[in-house]
């Protein structure tokens, strides 16, 4: 037997896609896709509506004359540019990765380094957001303390506010540590392994 | 791209090249799993056609995202369960998958569990290959050299070819 002895079965009608059945996956996939663009722009308006509301609530709040003392408030302004130094972070390094694989498309070996990458910036982005996310926890007291001081915020207040922050910090970090482990780092041995074949 | 305008793209694509996407689901996946992989192929084909530039064939573009996507693939535990049970209910009864009378083709299945038990770039060339893209056309899908799918297309027939004639003897 030789290899070109295959040929003839491989091409037999028995290898033929089933047409009745790609249209069964095609009418569940416009589904899947549909389903994705719906909870795509579920969160995306969740989140501009949240943003809108601290923001508008924020702007409000100082336009009708409310107190606001940056010396002694300081606190509240440092967790809310942390986000934002975070944002431009990512933009920059997302910024870095497209000039380094402009052609990612050229060839699967391409696409599979470009992939790798990816994979790299992901798992930075998430040390760089759990760093982030412990200064931000640690300043917390912080800010309930001069929240207090400038009568904003009573203690039984500043008590729900840092267990309800711990919660979500506990409960972030979990879920990062584990996309970090189980997801990221298998893909990227995965993503080298497949490299390295390549290679040999 | 517009959404009817991709769909479109789409729909031509898979009335005319799902053969690709059978070949390479049954060159990668089992069972269960080949339906898990049919949908990130039909996935990735999907959101690859805002990137076609027309001076590639559609066949050639079809097969480096398709063949990329199986071998970037990986089952997802979690969402696995749930996307089977989604996969058999579109199931057709094994009677109308079989119509026909024709006996089961043995070689044909042995050639698959053959290219299975490669490793993922190998099953990748060997696919390719019968699928009867060129030493060049593989290797521009690739990113390899022509020389370099030639050596290893050369290795890759030999061991699929003792493989079964051991099967099949």
């Amino acid at each position: 037997m030789t290899f070109d002895d295959l040929v003839p079965a491989w091409r037999s009608p028995r290898n033929a896609a089933d047409s009745v059945q790609m249209e069964r996956y095609k009418a569940s996939i416009v589904s899947h896709l549909g389903k994705a663009y719906r909870d795509f722009l579920w969160h995306v308006g969740a989140t501009a509506a949240v943003t809108i509301f601290l923001l508008g609530g924020f702007v409000q709040y100082v336009r009708s004359g409310g107190a606001y003392d940056f010396q002694r408030e300081w606190g509240a302004i440092v967790s809310l540019l942390l986000p934002i130094g975070v944002v431009a972070l990512f933009v920059r390094g997302f910024i870095r990765h497209r000039q380094q694989h402009p052609r990612y498309d050229l060839s699967i070996l391409d696409g599979l380094r470009a992939s790798l990458d990816q994979n790299r910036l992901s798992r930075s982005r998430l040390r760089v957001s759990m760093i982030v996310l412990t200064v931000a926890m640690a300043l917390l007291p912080v800010i309930t303390y001069q929240l207090q001081l400038v009568d904003k915020q009573r203690p039984h207040e500043s008590v729900s506010m840092l267990i309800v922050f711990a919660i979500a910090y506990v409960v972030s970090m979990a879920w990062q540590i584990w996309k970090y482990r189980r997801t990221l780092l298998p893909e990227s041995v995965r993503l080298q392994e497949l490299i390295e074949s390549y290679e040999q | 791209m517009k959404s009817q305008h991709q769909q479109a793209i789409f729909d031509e694509w898979l009335r005319e090249h799902a053969a690709i996407l059978h070949h390479v689901a049954n060159g990668f996946a089992t069972g269960a799993d080949r339906h898990d992989l049919m949908q990130e192929l039909m996935l990735a084909m999907w959101r690859a056609v805002p990137a076609f530039r027309a001076a590639s064939r559609p066949s050639t573009f079809i097969f480096r995202v398709t063949h990329n996507a199986a071998l970037t693939w990986k089952r997802a535990e979690r969402s696995h369960r749930r996307r089977l049970d989604r996969f058999q209910e579109l199931e057709r009864p094994a009677a109308v998958n079989e119509a026909g009378g024709e006996p089961p083709n043995d070689l044909l299945e042995f050639l698959y569990a053959a290219i299975r038990s490669l490793e993922p770039l190998d099953r990748s060339l060997v696919l390719l290959q019968l699928d009867g893209m060129s030493y060049a056309q593989i290797a521009e899908i690739h990113g390899l050299t022509e020389s370099n799918v030639g050596v290893r297309l050369n290795r890759l027939k030999h061991k699929l070819t003792a493989t079964l004639q051991e099967k099949t003897s």
